[in-house]
């Protein structure tokens, strides 16, 4: 047997009843320490076009979206073309507006963060539209990556590729 | 003692129909000619006949039913030696290794971890109590405090170099909320190698004109 000693059983139940008030605080003070939330976050909005016409060939710029391109969803369009680049800087209570040249708005909110993921809020509204396109509130990875998008636009159909990341504040 | 005059060998496979056709031929001029062959030759057989005899007598005391408990017997070894080879027994856990070798030690070891976590928490405490803690998420659609920052084409390239995100990464996200302007729309994800990417769709069937260049 372990503790054939009264001494030594008597020892142990005292370390454990003195440490076992500490382990009791810990748990409750830990989720306290592990609330402290993201406050600012930096965003890529990608904006690109997808045509039924095309090579296949994706161009550099958006060669991180070559796997989702590439994927079954995708595979009516043959042609794709970066349109724009917007990098945003998002807080708590300081959204951000990518105003695009072909005349979208996506506005992004960060909204907090839940179980160590993102959760953003996305307004995308069309040109000569009022009401959005779509308003979403999302939770996403820390860097995760959101397409938006099918709206036809002219020569095809317009995405955007929404990516977010935690910065220091 | 004196070496016979054949080869035995040759013998017990003439015995055992085991011989060529030119093989078996010569061993039967021998047994004409040579009566010590032909006398091992009866021992032979005298021995084998006795030897089946002896089989066939107690496999004839045996019942139908008990052959067929054997086979199966025989079936289900060969059948747990196979899965022996496709699954060997698995190693012992880490989790078990640990817990085996913790065991002598596990108050002490216990007891060091517990003051090791309370003086972690109290440590990280110090720090959380310096800057005011904000657990609430705010809902930036609500009265903003400020304008949100307009990320205008016009501004200095360098303002968007500022930001240098990773490769994308993650999983799917999780659409919490969603409200369509438009007749239709859905949600995908796409499984990558990498992440899985969630995809909103936007089924508009009035073309979305820009009066501007793209």
């Amino acid at each position: 047997m372990m503790y054939k000693s009264t001494t030594k059983r008597l020892l142990a139940t005292s370390v454990v009843a003195v440490l076992l008030p500490g382990v009791v605080g810990s748990a409750y003070l830990v989720p306290n320490v592990a609330h402290a939330e993201v406050k600012t976050v930096a965003c890529k909005v990608t904006a690109f076009l997808v045509q039924k016409d095309g090579d296949g060939i994706i161009p550099a710029e958006l060669k991180f979206l070559e796997e989702q391109l590439h994927d079954d969803s995708f595979a009516a369009f043959k042609g794709f073309r970066l349109l724009e680049t917007k990098a945003l800087r998002l807080g708590v209570d300081k959204p951000g507006l990518a105003a695009l040249k072909s005349g979208f708005q996506l506005k992004l909110s960060l909204l907090g963060e839940v179980n160590s993921k993102l959760k953003l809020h996305a307004n995308l509204l069309a040109p000569g539209r009022d009401a959005p396109l779509v308003d979403t509130d999302y939770a996403i990875d820390d860097n995760g990556l959101l397409l938006v998008g099918g709206v036809r636009h002219l020569e095809g159909k317009i995405f955007f590729a929404i990516q977010c990341g935690k910065q220091p504040s | 003692m004196t070496e016979p005059h054949f080869d035995p060998q040759q013998l017990n496979a003439f015995l055992d129909d085991e011989l060529s056709a030119p093989e078996r031929a010569e061993v039967e001029r021998l047994l004409m000619t040579n009566p010590e062959a032909s006398a091992y030759l009866a021992g032979l057989k005298a021995l084998q006949g006795a030897v089946v005899a002896g089989f066939e007598a107690e496999a004839a005391k045996v019942p139908e039913a008990r052959f067929e408990q054997i086979w199966d017997e025989i079936e289900r070894t060969l059948d747990r030696d196979l899965r022996l080879q496709k699954a060997p027994e698995p190693a012992p856990s880490l989790w078990a290794r640990l817990r085996g070798a913790l065991r002598p030690v596990f108050v002490p070891v216990a007891s060091a971890a517990a003051v090791a976590g309370v003086v972690a928490v109290l440590w990280s405490g110090r720090g959380a109590v310096d800057g005011p803690a904000d657990t609430a998420p705010t809902v930036a659609t609500k009265a903003a405090p400020e304008q949100p920052v307009l990320a205008d084409s016009s501004k200095p390239a360098a303002e968007e170099h500022e930001v240098v995100l990773p490769e994308p990464n993650g999983g799917p996200a999780h659409i919490q909320r969603i409200d369509w302007g438009v007749k239709s729309g859905r949600i995908s994800e796409i499984e990558g190698k990498r992440n899985t990417t969630t995809v909103i769709w936007i089924s508009d069937d009035d073309p979305s004109s820009s009066e501007r260049s793209l």
